[in-house]
């Protein structure tokens, strides 16, 4: 297994250790949901210890003469300044679920130019519709996570609704088939696409993507030692031209590229001078 | 010029935390986190 691959395992558990509760039809409801969870990971999943930050930022957003939300975008923006998309690559548990689907089969087929722009739309609009669109009273509702958000569905509204079916079951309407309806469309295209989700749709990824080009760790390119033999380009799952696009706000840092680049030129370091080292087939 | 600018957002995302937290927002995340959300099951409308 890989390193990554056991990364994303551990992250998924770490943000969802209740996993008892998907059979009791509950959620974990103590003091550690005030704490937000780097990745997109919705809070009313069973298993869930943290909140979802764009969950929880939504919410903050849509309450009447609400403040603006330090401690949620100050988690984001430190988060996203750390690492970037690393997050996405190597934490997020719908990432990793749509990487398993991928194994699925060898043909990949390529984003169509320009959908990958989708997601910063998504973003403005989860960010100004809370605030804008209102009820009566004045409130505002968490629409990302209503109309679209993909892993809501799968890790809270299908196990909550199988384990609470009598009691649920009269709530679904229009939107719950909506939602079920774009899921199934990520998953199958999962298949035969990398990481859709990630790169068409979600606000987080294009969030923190935002932040590559500046995030205390990124990748840093030697031209000295490039032998220019586009490996890292054949290689990049999400079709970056590298070496140059190698801190683009849609490189998810799987770092597939730094791991076979044959001549060392692309590094995975901090802004200091310490190296996190590489480990290229030559080295091995 | 790169290490400034990366210095000064990680100091400024701290420094929103801190703000945050001193004006209650662990407690609004621990609410809103702690309650089953229909919306975001697709259930609420």
């Amino acid at each position: 297994m890989s390193k990554r691959l056991t990364t994303q395992l551990i992250a998924a558990l770490v943000a969802n250790p209740f996993l008892l509760n998907f059979f009791r039809g509950n959620i974990y409801q103590g003091n550690l949901k005030g704490i937000c969870v780097p990745v997109l990971n919705c809070y009313s999943c069973p298993a869930a210890v943290g909140s979802c930050p764009l969950g929880a930022l939504q919410n903050a957003l849509a309450a009447p003469f609400t403040r603006i939300p330090f401690y949620v975008g100050g988690f984001m923006i430190l988060v996203g300044a750390v690492a970037g998309r690393w997050i996405c690559g190597w934490l997020c548990p719908f990432g990793l679920i749509q990487d398993l689907l991928g194994r699925l089969s060898k043909i990949k087929k390529k984003l169509p130019y320009g959908v990958t722009r989708a997601k910063y739309l998504v973003l403005a609009l989860l960010v100004v519709l809370p605030i804008i669109w209102v009820n009566e009273a004045g409130f505002g509702a968490p629409y990302f996570c209503q109309y679209l958000c993909p892993q809501g569905t799968l890790s809270a509204g299908l196990p909550l609704l199988a384990s609470n079916y009598a009691s649920l079951s009269p709530l679904i309407g229009v939107i719950f088939w909506i939602k079920l309806f774009i899921l199934g469309i990520i998953l199958l295209g999962s298949v035969f696409i990398y990481r859709p989700f990630c790169r068409t749709l979600c606000p987080l990824g294009a969030f923190y993507g935002l932040f590559n080009k500046i995030s205390l760790f990124r990748l840093h390119y030697d031209k000295s030692n490039c032998k220019n033999c586009k490996r890292c380009s054949r290689i990049c799952p999400v079709d970056l031209n590298l070496p140059q696009e190698s801190n683009s706000a849609e490189c998810i840092r799987c770092l597939k590229c730094r791991d076979n680049c044959p001549s060392g030129s692309l590094t995975w370091k901090t802004e200091f001078k310490s190296s996190l080292p590489k480990s290229s087939p030559e080295n091995t | 010029m790169g290490k400034k600018v990366t210095f000064i957002i990680l100091a400024a995302g701290l420094l929103m935390i801190a703000w945050g937290l001193w004006e209650g927002g662990f407690q609004q995340v621990n609410q809103i986190g702690s309650v089953i959300c229909l919306e975001c099951m697709g259930l609420g409308g």
